[in-house]
């Protein structure tokens, strides 16, 4: 670790005072004969300092050519303190950046990787599936795809080092009915962050999947946060419930689908006992179903903060309900909202404004 | 305005405006732990720091006086490199041996705006090149042996190949 502190120490001892000052200097020094005009080289510089200077490149190519450099370089840039905020973020069709840094030998360095995948390319999908691949990312921790084949995709493939997966699924690549995640073991013991969105806006002649096989990714005892974002998903009362017996953990949890029925939602947060914050949004669900939602809500006791999106039927009840259920509310965010009737919504508007002597910013109203 | 002294490796005595010796958070600590005196006659050594070097990094001091203190989180350190200031620019433009001594003696006195803007200063120097331009560049010799380089080249093959 690249700690200025210690590192002052380190210098102390090891390094300095061998150097005196340049010609020209009026300093009355009695040793002026065996004077040495050494001058500072950047070996001279202690390894947390070639750290600091290193971290400071932000092109992977320049980390690769230091790698490449001489034999100290090669071992010091490889240490984790220069890689950390680092994102390696490869948008090429064939992966160049990526294929370099395994070559110079930093892949075990990664932490941060950042994929974009051409949906057609061959090179792409073959490097990807490749096996030989993802074992040499052996410290990896956060990995985002972008147009990745879920169901094509052996996710099993992946390092279990994994803290962060962000997945955003090609449109194009949606199977017949159900679409499965491909993986069918518990992979990720030290996920904390799990992310999957699909491009949000849901048109007529969409097709509606189920998906199934999520849970899989799931089963970390870490995990913090589950964003599932699917417009383009509806999910069943099984894989709900699949999916929510792993996130007992989880504090903040963000659910947007197509559609959802009620037994499937109950169960699901009958599961979320530590949520603290929730973030529901839903496409196409009737008004009863609506009800049930805002309504159920208050189960969860340790809510925080609640998010609603395209909720029409909201009520200036159902949030008098949240707030005397719910002892550690401190913010709602109504967004999204604009079939919201007029009466109701100058109904809310009038309870936020009378909330708004007790906590300020309380609530949060856009209904565009 | 009190000043304090300080003597730099090769003794001579610098005297500065506290405020801008206080920019150093090692002497800032001595000042303050070790109970040092403001007003008192005896310099603080400065054993790691020969004179034309603090000079210098007292010049950096006395121009950065006013400059907001650094923020404590190294994890979020900025990363950026194209954000140095003009002064830091011109300042910076010196041979490599006095670089790498700023940079030395930045670390030591711990004054982390100085410390930033050298380190910054080589990574810049490193930008862009190939193996070969910055062994030349910073007179390093190139100790892989022609196995290790044939390892290189043969991995980047096995990877154009997939």
């Amino acid at each position: 670790m690249a700690d200025n502190k210690s590192c002052a120490f380190v210098q102390k001892d090891q390094k300095q005072v061998k150097k005196l000052p340049v010609t020209g200097d009026d300093g009355s020094n009695d040793d002026k004969s065996d004077r040495v005009l050494e001058v500072v080289a950047i070996e001279d510089l202690p390894e947390c300092l070639l750290l600091r200077i290193f971290s400071y490149l932000k092109g992977v190519e320049d980390r690769c050519s230091v790698a490449r450099t001489c034999q100290d370089w090669n071992r010091v840039i490889k240490d984790g303190a220069v890689w950390k905020g680092f994102t390696l973020q490869d948008t090429s069709s064939d992966y160049q950046t990526v294929k370099h840094l395994i070559a110079c030998g930093l892949a075990s360095s990664l932490l941060d990787l950042d994929l974009l995948m051409s949906a057609n390319n061959e090179n792409c999908v073959r490097f990807l599936h490749d096996r030989k691949v993802w074992p040499l990312f052996t410290k990896l921790e956060n990995l985002r795809i972008t147009n990745i084949d879920i169901c094509a995709f052996d996710f099993e493939l992946l390092p279990s080092t994994l803290k962060s997966l962000v997945i955003y699924p090609s449109k194009h690549f949606l199977r017949p009915i159900p679409a499965r995640v491909k993986c069918s073991r518990q992979v990720f013991p030290n996920l904390e962050y799990f992310e999957i969105e699909d491009c949000e806006d849901v048109f007529a002649n969409d097709q509606i999947e189920q998906l199934c096989g999520l849970e899989y990714l799931l089963s970390s005892a870490k995990l913090h946060t589950v964003i599932l974002k699917l417009m383009h998903f509806r999910f069943s009362h099984q894989s709900l419930s699949n999916m929510s017996e792993k996130m007992k953990t989880v504090k903040y949890v963000c659910l947007h689908a197509h559609s959802i029925k009620q037994r499937g939602f109950q169960t699901f947060l009958s599961n979320l006992t530590n949520v603290e914050t929730l973030n529901l949004q839903f496409a196409d669900i009737d008004a009863d179903m609506e009800t049930v939602i805002l309504a159920s809500i208050i189960c969860l006791k340790e809510l925080k903060e609640i998010y609603l999106s395209m909720f029409w039927e909201l009520r200036s009840e159902h949030i008098k309900k949240m707030v005397e259920n719910l002892p550690n509310l401190m913010f709602i965010q109504v967004y999204r909202c604009r079939r919201v009737k007029k009466e109701h919504l100058a109904e809310i508007e009038k309870m936020r404004d009378g909330l708004k002597c007790q906590f300020p910013d309380f609530m949060r109203l856009s209904f565009h | 305005m009190p000043n304090i002294k300080l003597q730099s490796s090769d003794g001579e005595v610098f005297d500065v405006d506290v405020d801008v010796a206080k920019q150093s958070i090692t002497i800032k600590t001595m000042l303050e732990d070790l109970g040092m005196d403001e007003d008192d006659d005896e310099a603080i050594p400065l054993p790691n720091v020969n004179s034309a070097i603090l000079g210098k990094v007292l010049e950096w001091c006395q121009f950065h006086k006013d400059d907001p203190p650094p923020p404590e989180d190294e994890e979020n350190r900025e990363k950026r490199t194209d954000d140095l200031c003009g002064f830091d620019i011109d300042f910076l433009k010196v041979d490599q041996g006095t670089l790498f001594e700023l940079i030395l003696a930045a670390n030591y006195l711990d004054i982390k705006g100085l410390l930033d803007a050298s380190c910054k200063t080589v990574a810049n120097m490193i930008k862009g090149k190939t193996p070969e331009e910055i062994r030349k560049t910073f007179n390093i010799k190139n100790d892989f042996t022609p196995a290790e380089e044939e390892q290189v080249r043969k991995e980047n093959s096995w990877c154009e190949e997939k």
